[in-house]
């Protein structure tokens, strides 16, 4: 029960340590490559079925992202779309027998929010110039430095134990359930496991725009004064 | 169950390159086929409202057309119309004409018809005159009456005027001894008068050859050539029944 809830290592190649969760993002990167290179080979004017819901995908999370952030929509959009189609593949690929979701992996979701919190810094600097961005954190009064810092600490870690926590919790009451109750008894946590991974996904991606759309807030509001 | 490093950072790396897989592979291509659809619809729709445009002018241009057809086509009946009117007052004119003319014509063969009655009627009334006279003369003509015109007319070739006396003169140049006509014989009075007479109006003595027509009724006729005097009852008749006794 242990291997079929906690990450197993498959490799290892000196320090490194190549674990099944490792391995399932990398072919997930793959696939979701491959996959979108094979979408977008013949784009045409008039799309089909398939080109009609890829492009409404795209365009739905980027409508998502230009609600927050409308100037900088396109240097955001491919990091926030990326998180979606990796949590929502991530979040479901354990519904197929013999693989498991890697987002039930801390490491994983830990990384994850760990580039979540580093790109919130790299596009407020990139956007606003580092003296205007770390003015943010005395905003609007500093002796807030310090619940800001923490803040950021905390959300970042609460954003990757809330995805962990979620998957890992959903597998583990699947597979409790299986062993309890027998062959088609968890089909409806199977179900509840398909809307957690979609909430999961949308909620992890979510977030992270609301953390990026925050640290470049003051150049959003200053912006969108000057449009007025 | 705690943080595997060497997964961690690999992660980190396996997302960065799914980042720019996708935005590489997926998002640009997408978003550069939106573009090209947004643009391909726009210009549609800038040909769309282009032709829309052109549409409106030409139904405008139809339409100024027709109101211009319109017009035309009104001045044209107008034209028309008045044209016929024209035609029509100039036929009415020239129909009028056509039946003064007739009338006219109509009255003067009228007046033509009714003089020719009238001479018709005056010619049988001096006819019928002239016959009644003529029975009545006839019976009313003897030789006291013969001898009346006798003296008449020598009473009046001597109150002859000087012009008419010339005229008798030129008429008789160059013409042989004077002949006379009488209904009775005349006497040897009548006849020195008459040559006397007739000697002042000639101015040289002429003689007068008498012969006796009982168709003279009474009276002489007197043949100077070209000039003729009568003074008979029968070329009075004559006269009265031709009209030039009138």
């Amino acid at each position: 029960m242990e291997g079929e809830i906690f990450p197993q290592v498959l490799w290892t190649l000196g320090p490194l340590k190549i674990t099944d969760t490792l391995a399932t993002s990398v072919a997930l990167t793959l696939v979701l490559w491959l996959t979108g290179w094979w979408l977008t080979r013949h784009l045409r004017l008039h799309p089909g079925p398939v080109q009609t819901a890829v492009e409404g995908a795209v365009l739905a999370m980027e409508n998502a992202v230009r609600d927050l952030v409308p100037r900088h929509v396109d240097r955001i959009a491919p990091f926030i779309m990326g998180l979606w189609w990796f949590l929502l593949t991530a979040n479901l690929i354990g519904l197929i027998p013999g693989l498991q979701s890697p987002t039930r992996d801390l490491s994983i979701t830990s990384a994850l929010a760990l580039l979540v919190f580093l790109s919130v810094h790299w596009f407020g600097i990139r956007i606003q110039g580092l003296k205007a961005y770390l003015r943010h954190y005395l905003q609007p009064f500093p002796f807030l430095l310090p619940f800001h810092l923490v803040s950021e600490i905390t959300r970042t870690v609460a954003l990757a134990v809330r995805l962990f926590g979620n998957m890992m919790s959903l597998d583990l009451v699947a597979l409790i359930v299986l062993m309890l109750a027998g062959f088609l008894v968890p089909v409806p946590v199977l179900m509840l496991h398909v809307v957690e991974a979609l909430v999961q996904a949308y909620i992890f991606g979510m977030l992270a725009l609301v953390y990026i759309a925050g640290g470049i807030q003051a150049h959003e509001v200053k912006a969108r004064g000057e449009t007025r | 169950m705690g943080i595997e490093w060497t997964t961690f950072v690999l992660e980190i790396v396996n997302f960065l390159v799914l980042v720019w897989l996708l935005k590489r592979f997926l998002y640009r291509p997408v978003k550069s086929m939106i573009e090209r659809r947004r643009q391909e619809v726009e210009a549609q729709l800038a040909e769309a409202e282009q032709a829309r445009r052109e549409a409106e002018a030409v139904k405008q241009r139809y339409q100024n057309r027709l109101a211009a057809w319109e017009t035309e086509k009104k001045q044209a009946w107008e034209r028309l119309r008045q044209e016929l009117e024209a035609e029509r007052q100039r036929w009415l004119q020239s129909l009028s004409q056509e039946l003064e003319e007739e009338r006219r014509k109509a009255e003067a063969v009228w007046q033509q018809e009714r003089r020719e009655w009238q001479r018709h009627a005056e010619e049988q009334v001096l006819n019928l005159g002239a016959a009644f006279v003529a029975r009545l003369l006839e019976r009313l003509a003897d030789e006291h009456l013969h001898h009346r015109l006798v003296d008449l007319l020598v009473t009046d070739l001597e109150k002859l005027p000087g012009s008419e006396q010339e005229r008798i003169r030129t008429a008789i140049t160059g013409a042989g001894r004077i002949r006379g006509v009488s209904a009775y014989p005349l006497t040897d009075e009548e006849r020195r008068k008459l040559d006397q007479v007739l000697s002042w109006v000639l101015q040289t003595p002429v003689g007068i050859d008498f012969t006796v027509d009982p168709d003279l009724l009474a009276g002489i006729r007197i043949d100077l050539g070209s000039y003729v005097i009568r003074a008979n009852l029968h070329d009075e008749l004559q006269f009265f029944a031709h009209g030039q006794a009138l």
